[in-house]
């Protein structure tokens, strides 16, 4: 039975969340133009709430991956995507990246899994952003060699449900190789 | 002598004064495009057969504004694509399991075909979601480039690659996942 | 790593000619559209077009702004649904690239909980 951990760390993260400064769930990303010239592949996508809106008036609740992403979008207020793939390795600016990371150290932010697999040279970071006992926002890093991707969703995020929709774009879940070590940070930590 | 291009040029010029001769022409040399664009999108030849008529009934209506033969050609890919993809949306999504009414392509340089994998591809091909199977569709039988791709479907060129490279991660990790196929040939991990 | 493959897609999908029986079934409708298309305006129409009164050809005047209005109308309302399936795609796609991610971290948490 798959463990619901994320479920159970958001509410561990709900119940020690820090006071202070309001939480920025809307991350500053950089835009990466010079970089996409020098990408085999980039995909950049910013859908703030007009334009989620106007998404969802053509989702078709007939096919399963568009009925999927309209439960997922129910209290999203924005979905900035950046990723980019290139043809050798680590040529993408890792001070950009740190940069983001930078703002993730912010008060209201807490990273919920960190992932470092050392055949892979694979790392992925996942933060929530709360306030009080409200979800506020997701961000994603996930480093390779030849490939970069940050996410910044802004709004209430159901982990399992975005999850789950991997098998419904007709694109097979991944294998992680075993020798990946999962860290899974609990409560407030940075 | 004259090229490809003069002469589907001369066929247009005719065609556009009234010589149906001229356009039969025209529909002859683009036919295999429309049809097959269209019987990969939608997955059944009926429907493939509907609607390349009427593109090129619709083409048929709107000769006075095809600029040249190379217009022409952007033209019919771009309506029969965007056209397939609307009736896609307007249905219910079934993956098509299976193009049987395919018809078998003879090619005598073709010494390595391997007509299981080819049937297993345009099977993996029409499991693509609508845009993605445009994408893949306009790359791999009608050979454009990126750029071209998000000319033809009004769709922005990092969408065209995101698409380009999720759908080929997508075929070869199915391609591995058929025992049937052996991978050792292609060089596969 | 993809060569192969992408030289196999380029074999599998090559284009397949439909035939005969297509080309002459696309002539017929276009021929059968042709026989039921209005008659061409003749010189002598043309000429009558000359006396029409000035109140109705106003408002045939008045008829082709309003088709040009509504041929504005629909090139909007085109518009407005090509950038509405756009960000659909665009959406689509972002929870693609997230749930992929996720999915690598969710693996790495399962290896570790075994």
């Amino acid at each position: 039975m798959k463990p619901h951990l994320p479920c159970v760390l958001l509410l561990s993260l709900l119940a020690g969340a820090a006071l202070g400064a309001t939480p920025q769930p809307k991350l500053l990303l950089p835009s990466f133009d010079a970089l996409a010239d020098k990408a085999t592949e980039s995909v950049s996508i910013t859908l703030d709430s007009s334009l989620l809106g106007m998404a969802a008036k053509f989702l078709d609740p007939n096919k399963p991956e568009d009925a999927a992403a309209r439960e997922v979008l129910a209290g999203l207020q924005g979905i900035y995507v950046k990723s980019y793939t290139f043809d050798e390795d680590f040529v993408y600016p890792k001070a950009d990246i740190d940069n983001v990371r930078k703002q993730l150290a912010a008060p209201g932010w807490s990273r919920l899994v960190e992932v470092r697999s050392k055949k892979e040279q694979a790392n992925v970071d996942i933060y929530m952003s709360v306030e009080g006992e409200k979800a506020l926002g997701l961000a994603i890093i996930a480093s390779e060699p030849r490939e970069f991707t940050i996410v910044n969703i802004v709004g209430s995020v159901d982990l399992d449900k975005l999850h789950q929709l991997e098998g419904k774009f007709g694109v097979p879940k991944l294998e992680l190789e075993t020798d990946a070590k999962a860290k899974v940070r609990p409560g407030n930590q940075k | 002598m004259h090229s490809a291009t003069s002469t589907a040029d001369e066929h247009l010029a005719s065609a556009r004064k009234g010589n149906a001769g001229s356009f039969e022409a025209l529909v002859r040399l683009h036919q295999r495009t429309v049809h097959s664009l269209a019987l990969r999108m939608l997955g059944t030849r009926d429907a493939a057969d509907d609607l390349a008529q009427e593109v090129f009934l619709q083409l048929h209506l709107h000769l006075s504004s095809m600029e040249s033969a190379a217009h022409l050609a952007f033209w019919l890919r771009r309506v029969v694509t965007h056209r397939a993809i609307d009736r896609l949306r307007s249905r219910p999504q079934v993956a098509i399991a299976s193009i049987d009414d395919e018809p078998e392509i003879v090619d005598t340089h073709a010494a390595t075909d391997d007509p299981l994998l080819q049937h297993r591809l345009r099977e993996l091909i029409g499991e693509l979601p609508a845009s993605a199977r445009a994408v893949m569709l306009l790359r791999y039988q009608e050979d454009l480039d990126p750029v071209e791709i998000a000319r033809t479907l009004d769709m922005p060129i990092n969408t065209v690659k995101s698409h380009l490279k999720r759908s080929l991660a997508a075929l070869r990790e199915r391609l591995s996942a058929a025992k049937r196929i052996s991978f050792e040939e292609f060089g596969y991990e | 790593m993809n060569d192969h493959l992408e030289d196999e897609l380029r074999r599998a999908l090559r284009p397949a000619d439909p035939g005969d029986d297509f080309t002459r079934k696309v002539m017929a409708r276009v021929r059968s559209r042709e026989t039921t298309a209005p008659a061409p305006r003749t010189r002598a129409s043309h000429q009558a077009l000359r006396w029409l009164p000035a109140a109705l050809a106003a408002s045939l005047l008045m008829a082709i702004i309003v088709k040009h209005e509504r041929i504005e109308e629909r090139t909007t309302d085109e518009r407005a649904i090509e950038d509405g399936l756009r960000a659909r795609d665009q959406l689509l796609a972002a929870l693609q690239v997230t749930s992929a991610k996720l999915d690598l971290a969710y693996q790495a948490v399962q290896n570790e909980a075994r």
